[in-house]
């Protein structure tokens, strides 16, 4: 492994003024547990580090009522799977950041982290495209909020400029007789990268069970966090029944753009979409009848 | 039974577990020395090329860089278990992707591996072989275009990529076939999987004035070793010492000198101390995984389910290199009929050079991957005959009577009896399965006997005992040295230590490989133990005014049998010794080749199948395994689960992937083994019918327990879904082919 100096800072505006003195020779350390894989494999050789976890405001998690909840992109992935508001209110989440790693990974890496390494696998970033979520990113400059969906360019690719960072996270208050859920599928049953994942999140209509709306996000499938526009469309304002779900999931499974690698060739990931798009809408709906 | 004993027989924690599961033990890279350097080796980035150019002159030139070595810096010897085509580091062409090329020796791994940057290597790309039934075809590419000139034992059959042949006839298999009333022909394949031990191989050598060698390396056989080195090095044994660390996991993963010779080398070039520690990634390219197989078997079949005649074929893809295909190959294609009677038989066992790692001795080699084979088949044939797959397995099971490739089996188990207790434990005929669920058994059989070496045991000068042997403690065989040790010289556990010594300090001891530690090394021990007990009793004797006969040793007191009052303590022993019996009492015993025991081992899994994802959950496992008699149950126990895991992995994920002669997933991320979440708890069910000729009547018990796991889940796979997956590992996505198939 290359060495490297490292930096600490305090503030979000030492961080930056690092950020500009080293510029392209500098990266930013959330975690640290994919760029320290990066480095020792020589894919990457920074010479500088900038670690932001002690930058106050990158580390909480915060809810109100109105406002949903808001949380800082340095929050460990740990702090999801303890925090008692998450669990009740924003499960995915906690589905998501409980399936990466081990519990030693979850202690350290951090929710801002997976998201700004941007691998289509990141577990965490398709439920919370499915709930919603927008991100605040900051600068010098002033800061700018986008919706997380639109974060996302390619593998490994943000629109997160090279003076940004990513500070936090709003997911809003999901509208009532709403339920969202995520599903993955993986070679072993912890500890491993997910094959595929399809995170749903359904709000039904009063009374007769009519999909009033729905966001279905796939992960591992495609080279960003994917909506699956066409098969939500389908959905939109009909009843969840067996013969619907299955036209949308079919959909969903073609809308998907995997590829074949060692985790699993296109064809079988097409098939688990299919079944995960399946699963997910009749688990997210079950929620949502009871929320 | 096992009250008849004090100390063997029970279940006893390793007093050193605590020490190894903090971390605290000293393991291969542990190991530091003063003005010692790091050593790395330069791989061969493909799978099969001709070298044409190296040129080390800029990495020699970077600073803080002592040496840089390659081919033309080793003497040129080939050398190999039996087929002598090896160098130490590739010559003119590479075979497999991570063969070693060069290697330099650095102040600091930054520098060594910047160092590795700077060799530049020209290539030319040669023409791949990777499937071993391709590879021993005449026209396939030539690996080793010298292999006529290659050493080898007289009798080794082999020509051209096949660098071992074996051929197994019995009675008539034209004749078989002919009077079978059904012919099943199924062709199975099995992966290359790695061993996987959780501590990669790490070595340091060091060179002192006089030119004496010691190497500090994680070794499943310090001796074994020692005598590569001598080989590749062309140094006398007498200038070679080798020193065991504590080891991190072996399963026939650590027996081969890889790293060791190549640190001894920077270490005589640059006169300092060279260590290497490989990487996860070098570790899973440059070691001695097990052969992926090819298995083509044709049996043939009465009616009523009697076994007539079986043929087959079995392509082993040995790697780049012959090393120990040479001797698993004929191993393994004798057991091609499995635990059954099968009166006509023609078998084939081809090891045939790939462009892969060369594989060596995984637990158990071989077995898992025929018996994966044979006992899928068994279920093919029973399900067409519409028999009992149990009722099948019945009525063509070995009998104590019957002759084996691998053994007699007059101190075997009862297969009928063990197949009962497997029945029993795993609820076959008495628990209704699910939905999606199936149940699946396999038999197996597995033989070990005892390897050459020695044992010494002394007693201290406050009356304890210290036991010396040179066998590595792979499994916690030091704990059942010192059961034995307790038991024969009556002092409790805590009054006797055992250590592994060098190959200086210690006695000749096999490598610990083979299941045979508690034979070979129990065996010598306890000799050694009933050697000093006479030396103890003959001087208690005289004190105690009494027959030797007449003397009793228990809880470190030697007593006249009857009156307890007369009694010496050990320590008062060990002052009669020095006063008067010519010093120190010491003992040592030898024990020679011990012939093989068979044992069966039979192992039934229960698992639901995800029809939609192919997902495979495993609902039960239970392993019955006639272990001769458990020293230490608690440890057997352990083996047979840790087997069994394996062997889940093997049937349900393991995989070394190949990508134009590149492993694509070297590393724990991609190369999935079992978690503990992934696999239920392991049921296991101790046999105990007693080997002769053995300490105790222990059989080897740790190689067994893998070798059903993978053929019992398959089985249960294809009892709960209704078609057959005939490839390992038996992925979700290979499930739902079947499933596809089926429908």
């Amino acid at each position: 492994m290359k060495r490297f100096a490292y930096f600490k800072p305090k503030s979000v505006e030492e961080a930056f003024s690092l950020m500009k003195q080293y510029g392209e020779e500098a990266k930013v350390l959330a975690g640290g547990t994919d760029l320290l894989i990066y480095i020792k494999s020589g894919r990457l050789a920074p010479k500088y580090i900038i670690d932001i976890k002690e930058i106050p405001g990158f580390d909480f998690i915060r809810y109100d009522e109105k406002d949903g909840l808001r949380f800082g992109a340095a929050t460990r992935l740990a702090d999801f799977v303890d925090s008692e508001i998450v669990n009740k209110k924003f499960y995915p989440i906690v589905q998501a950041a409980g399936a990466i790693g081990t519990i030693q990974i979850q202690n350290r890496a951090t929710i801002g982290g997976n998201i700004c390494n941007a691998a289509p696998s990141a577990d965490v970033s398709s439920p919370l495209v499915a709930l919603g979520a927008n991100v605040t990113l900051v600068s010098l400059s002033g800061e700018r909020t986008l919706p997380l969906e639109d974060f996302f360019l390619g593998p490994g690719k943000t629109v997160l400029a090279r003076d940004e960072l990513l500070r936090e996270i709003h997911v809003p208050n999901p509208p009532p007789r709403t339920g969202s859920i995520y599903l993955r599928l993986a070679k072993r049953s912890r500890v491993d990268i997910a094959v595929a994942g399809v995170s749903a999140t359904v709000t039904l209509g009063t009374g007769d069970g009519i999909c009033q709306d729905v966001k279905i996000v796939l992960c591992a499938v495609a080279p960003i966090p994917l909506r699956a526009k066409e098969a939500e469309g389908i959905l939109k304002g009909k009843p969840l029944q067996e013969e619907v779900i299955g036209e949308v999931s079919r959909k969903a499974s073609e809308e998907a753009r995997p590829i074949t690698d060692v985790r699993g060739t296109a064809e079988y990931r097409k098939e688990i979409v299919k079944v995960l798009t399946k699963r997910s809408l009749i688990q997210a709906a079950e929620i949502a009848r009871s929320n | 039974m096992a009250d008849e004993y004090r100390y063997v027989g029970k279940s006893t924690p390793r007093p050193d577990a605590s020490t190894r599961v903090t971390g605290k033990a000293i393991y291969g890279d542990d190991v530091r020395l003063p003005g010692m350097l790091y050593g790395m080796v330069l791989r061969s980035p493909y799978g099969h090329a001709r070298i044409v150019k190296i040129d080390t002159s800029k990495a020699e030139k970077l600073p803080g860089v002592k040496a840089v070595v390659t081919a033309k810096d080793a003497p040129d010897v080939l050398y190999g278990t039996n087929v002598k085509d090896m160098r130490l580091f590739a010559k003119e062409r590479v075979r497999y992707q991570g063969e070693g090329v060069a290697a330099v020796a650095a102040v600091n791994l930054e520098t060594a591996e910047e160092a590795l940057q700077l060799i530049e290597v020209e290539y030319e790309e040669l023409p791949l072989v990777i499937d071993p039934e391709k590879g021993a075809q005449p026209d396939a590419p030539l690996l080793h275009e010298e292999w006529q000139g290659y050493a080898s034992p007289p009798n080794t059959k082999r020509w051209g990529n096949v660098c071992t042949y074996t051929e197994v006839k019995v009675g008539d298999v034209e004749k078989g076939f002919a009077e079978s009333d059904y012919i099943f022909e199924d062709r199975f394949e099995t992966p290359m999987v790695h061993q996987t031990y959780l501590e990669p191989k790490s070595a340091m050598a060091a060179v002192d004035a006089s030119g004496k060698l010691t190497v500090w390396t994680t070794t499943q056989g310090q001796f074994s070793v020692r005598a590569s080195l001598a080989e590749i090095l062309q140094m006398p044994l007498s200038q070679i010492r080798v020193i065991p660390t504590e080891i991190g996991g072996g399963f026939g993963g650590k027996l081969a000198a890889i790293v060791e010779p190549v640190c001894a080398l920077l270490a005589l070039k640059t006169g300092r101390p060279v260590k290497i520690t490989m990487s996860r990634d070098e570790d899973f390219v440059a070691s001695t995984p097990r052969h992926p197989c090819i298995i083509e078997v044709k049996t043939g079949v009465k009616k009523d389910g009697t076994l007539v005649a079986r043929q087959a074929k079995i392509y082993l893809g040995t790697g780049g290199y012959a090393t120990s295909g040479t001797y698993i190959t004929p191993g393994m294609t004798p057991r091609l009929s499995g635990p059954y009677k099968i009166p006509h038989v023609y078998f084939e066992g081809f090891a045939v050079y790939t462009n892969q790692p060369p594989c060596g001795a995984y637990r158990a080699p071989g077995s898992p991957q025929a018996t994966f084979a044979f006992e899928s088949q068994m279920d093919i044939i029973a399900k067409k005959l519409g028999i009992d797959p149990i009722e099948l397995r019945r009525k063509n099971a070995l009998q104590k009577s019957d002759q084996t490739p691998i053994g007699s089996l007059a101190e075997s188990a009862s297969l009928q009896e063990m197949l009962d207790t497997l029945l029993e434990e795993i609820h076959w005929y008495t628990k209704p399965l699910g939905k999606n669920q199936g149940r699946g058994i396999a038999c197996s059989f597995w033989a070990s006997g005892g390897f050459p070496g020695s044992g010494c045991i002394k007693l201290n000068e406050d009356g304890t005992i210290g036991v010396l042997t040179g066998a590595v403690d792979l499994t916690g065989s030091n704990m059942i040295l010192a059961q034995i040790a307790a038991e024969e010289l009556g002092v409790t556990l805590e009054k006797v230590s055992v250590i592994t010594g060098d190959t200086d300090g210690a006695p000749v001891a096999p490598v610990s490989a083979g299941s045979n530690i508690t034979r070979s090394m129990g065996m010598s021990v306890k000799k050694a133990a009933e050697d000093i007990r006479n030396k103890i009793f003959e001087a208690a004797a005289e004190s105690l005014e009494a027959n030797r006969e007449d003397l009793e040793l228990q809880d470190g007191r030697v007593f006249v049998k009857g009156s307890p009052e007369r009694s010496l303590s050990l320590r008062e022993i060990y002052g009669i010794g020095v006063r008067s019996k010519g010093g120190p009492m010491i003992s040592t015993a030898s024990t020679g080749v011990l012939p093989a025991t068979v044992n069966f081992v039979l192992e039934a899994a229960e698992v639901e199948v995800d029809p939609e994802t192919g997902e495979v959950e495993l609902l039960d496992l239970v392993a019955v395994e006639d272990v001769g008699f458990a020293i230490n149950p608690m440890s057997v126990e352990g083996q047979i689960e840790g087997g069994v895991v394996q062997g889940v992995g093997y049937a349900l994920m393991e995989e070394m992937v190949f990508k134009d002669g590149k492993v694509i997933n070297p590393h724990l991320l991609d190369y999935k083994i079992p978690c503990s979440l992934d696999v239920p708890k392991v049921r296991t069910v101790l046999i105990e019918e007693r080997a002769s000729n053995s300490p105790y009547g222990a059989k080897g018990v740790g190689e067994p327990p893998i070798v059903p796991t993978a053929a019992a889940i398959a089985n249960a796979i294809a009892n709960a879904i209704g078609a057959r997956v005939k490839e390992l590992p038996i992925t979700p996505d290979r499930i739902l082919k079947a499933l596809k198939e089926k429908a």
